[in-house]
């Protein structure tokens, strides 16, 4: 089943949660909505259940409006983020609930109920577990009710609020790869919350980063890394150092680099910043293009070496993550001199990174280029 | 209990480092010493001396000062009125409570603090309200004497007094019970497909079963106990508007003591029954609330 929210807007008193939000979410997707806290996207994600109604926009279920249908029409389900187990009632008869309050009519007989709520609880891998009480579960377990609770009513669409927010971090690994095999098992059209990025890419089809209430950018795990659209979401996947620079043509000049880096495509002229990832950076070979810096500090942990350094002109502060070469090992010593190369980065033209909100939308992109030399 | 185990009660836990906390070991004794001896002049001994004095002339006298047509009269009263404002005053308190925890309105604080009105004003004030409301010189006295519609000095006019002073219990006792639990499982109710009644009926009821039991057994004490408002709105017509109360003055001022603190001997009785289903609840409240933050 398809998804399609249209121009969504929802404030809170003064404070705007959404702010004219377009999402389409695919039959059969594997959907994550991945923000910092604020950024709507649980707003987005209840809007879409109809446990939120929105000041504007539309929500499209199957091309059909939605928007004005209550949450037990729409064939969803929803996983809280508290998983909100019914605490006085059994295991077996939190995941019979939707099927006991149903009109009449339409309720299956007792003995249906038992045989789909006991296979359910099969499936979710809670067999035996069924006359105890939530109290009586761990988080990982509580989390499986709560998933068997809503598939009991066969949704055509599955959504999830922070599923593993309150879990620790081994269950949550566990649990997050048993759902990415739930939903390739079930092919159920799925959405869940998160702020954990590594979560959202390695479990998604696809990511939707959202901050401050817009959609930054929608794509696959590379293509968010590769391509980042804007600097929110270049640094929201991880560790990023910004240089400023200038883009003439097809060249970045940096003020810290005696040569220009070539880039590939054409830009549009003027101040911009560079972003690169600290892993990303490498030792130049001597005489070839870099950024000049003097290393502050060094830290091993075996693999990395972690290298915090100054840029010789502004002395701005660099975070470099280098793989332990032997042969490089000696260059790493506090006080040093390095040359560093930007093996991949991306640019975005000025302005795009100051902090209001107007100023991070697409167009302000210019490019991204990846170096073209085979890493040292 | 031997005196060696009392001394053993009350010296502190002693830890090495505890030289602070045995130096007001002295203080400690004193403190507890006077809140026993306060709790036993001011509480112990005049519930001991009502059942005392109750069978002062013997279990005969005792029975037949309950048995007395006016006596009856008064008990048949007294569980009449709270027959109607405790059931009336817990669907109020239910309503309320579940209003002001689940909803943002106007006058949301006005009617917060309207609840607690009742614990701030006098009792007697409370049933003066009603006298100037709906008494003979009242503002709705004589459109009410037109229609023959007795509610001062008559069942009505006691009623309603009493379900004024008794209003905020159970809302009171919900509200932050509500609040705490927050609405999430309300919210997966309706997701899977409940109605709002089914809601109400399968989640929220059971979730608050012991709040509203515990508000009850506090609304139905006072609702029993009343006497300043209800004393002004009876007119205390002996074997009529006498509630329990009411009678026992009556029979005190008529310096039939014994018979008076025979009939007050129900009331101590009720108060003992009340304490003991308070402290019970109480518990397992407490048990409920830290399962439910476990569980969090």
């Amino acid at each position: 089943m398809s998804i399609e929210a249209q121009s969504i807007t929802k404030r809170f008193g003064g404070f705007s949660a959404l702010d004219g939000v377009d999402l389409s979410v695919r039959e059969g997707d594997l959907l994550a909505l991945l923000g910092p806290s604020g950024s709507g996207k649980t707003t987005l994600l209840r809007i879409i259940a109809g446990l939120e109604t929105p000041d504007e926009g539309r929500v499209l279920i199957d091309g059909e409006d939605a928007t004005d249908r209550a949450v037990g029409d729409r064939g969803i389900g929803f996983v809280f983020q508290h998983y909100a187990l019914f605490k006085h009632m059994s295991v077996f008869e939190n995941v019979a609930f939707g099927l006991r309050v149903k009109p009449r009519r339409q309720r299956l007989a007792e003995g249906e109920i038992r045989r789909r709520v006991l296979e359910l609880l099969d499936f979710v891998q809670l067999g035996g577990l069924a006359e105890r009480m939530p109290a009586q579960l761990s988080g990982g377990q509580r989390q499986r009710v709560a998933l068997a609770r809503a598939l009991a009513m066969r949704p055509r669409v599955l959504l999830l609020d922070e599923p593993f927010g309150a879990l620790d971090a081994r269950v949550r690994k566990d649990l997050r790869r048993w759902l990415r095999k739930l939903h390739d098992e079930l092919h159920v059209t799925s959405v869940f919350v998160t702020h954990d990025q590594e979560e959202a890419l390695e479990l998604a089809d696809r990511v939707v980063v959202m901050n401050r209430g817009r959609i930054e950018q929608v794509g696959s795990t590379d293509e968010l890394y590769e391509r980042p659209a804007t600097p929110f979401v270049f640094d929201f996947l991880g560790d990023a150092n910004v240089l400023p620079a200038e883009v003439r043509g097809r060249s970045v000049f940096l003020p810290h680099a005696e040569q220009p880096i070539a880039i590939d495509s054409i830009h549009p002229s003027g101040p911009a910043d560079v972003y690169v990832r600290p892993g990303d950076l490498r030792l130049a070979e001597a005489g070839g293009p870099g950024v000049d810096v003097v290393i502050e500090s060094v830290q091993r942990t075996g693999p990395l070496v972690r290298v915090t350094a100054e840029t010789r002109t502004d002395r701005l502060a660099l975070a470099i993550e280098l793989p332990h070469l032997h042969h490089d090992v000696p260059h790493f010593i506090a006080g040093a001199a390095l040359r560093l190369r930007l093996m991949q980065f991306s640019v975005f033209a000025r302005g795009a990174r100051t902090p209001a909100p107007a100023t991070l939308a697409a167009p302000l992109l210019i490019g991204r280029e990846r170096a073209r030399e085979e890493a040292g | 209990m031997s005196a060696a185990d009392w001394t053993s009660v009350l010296r502190p836990k002693r830890s090495p480092h505890s030289l602070a906390t045995s130096e007001a070991n002295g203080v400690r004794l004193a403190l507890i010493a006077f809140a026993l001896v306060f709790a036993g002049l001011l509480l112990v001994l005049p519930l001991a001396t009502v059942f005392v004095s109750a069978f002062a002339k013997g279990a005969l006298a005792f029975l037949d000062a309950l048995r007395e047509p006016d006596a009856l009269a008064a008990v048949k009263l007294t569980l009449l009125i709270a027959a109607i404002s405790v059931p009336l005053n817990a669907l109020f308190g239910v309503a309320a409570a579940w209003a002001i925890a689940r909803f943002e309105f106007r006058g949301k604080t006005l009617l917060t603090t309207a609840i607690d009105l009742p614990l701030a004003v006098s009792p007697v004030v409370s049933g003066l309200i009603y006298v100037l409301c709906f008494g003979a010189q009242g503002v709705l006295g004589p459109w009410l004497m037109e229609h023959g519609i007795r509610i001062i000095f008559a069942l009505p006019g006691i009623v309603l007094a009493t379900t004024f002073v008794t209003f905020p219990y159970v809302a009171r006792e919900l509200i932050p019970l509500l609040e705490e639990q927050g609405d999430e499982e309300e919210q997966a109710a309706i997701s899977l497909g409940a109605s709002g009644w089914q809601m109400f009926r399968r989640i929220t009821l059971p979730n608050m079963s012991l709040g509203l039991l515990y508000g009850i057994v506090l609304l139905n004490a006072r609702a029993m106990g009343e006497f300043g408002a209800v004393s002004v709105v009876s007119g205390h017509i002996r074997g009529e508007t006498n509630t329990i109360p009411l009678h026992v003055e009556v029979l005190y001022n008529e310096y039939q003591g014994q018979a008076a603190f025979a009939v007050a001997s129900l009331l101590a009785g009720l108060a003992v029954v009340t304490l003991v289903a308070k402290r019970l609840l109480e518990n397992r409240l407490a048990r409920a609330s830290r399962t439910a933050k476990e569980n969090a």
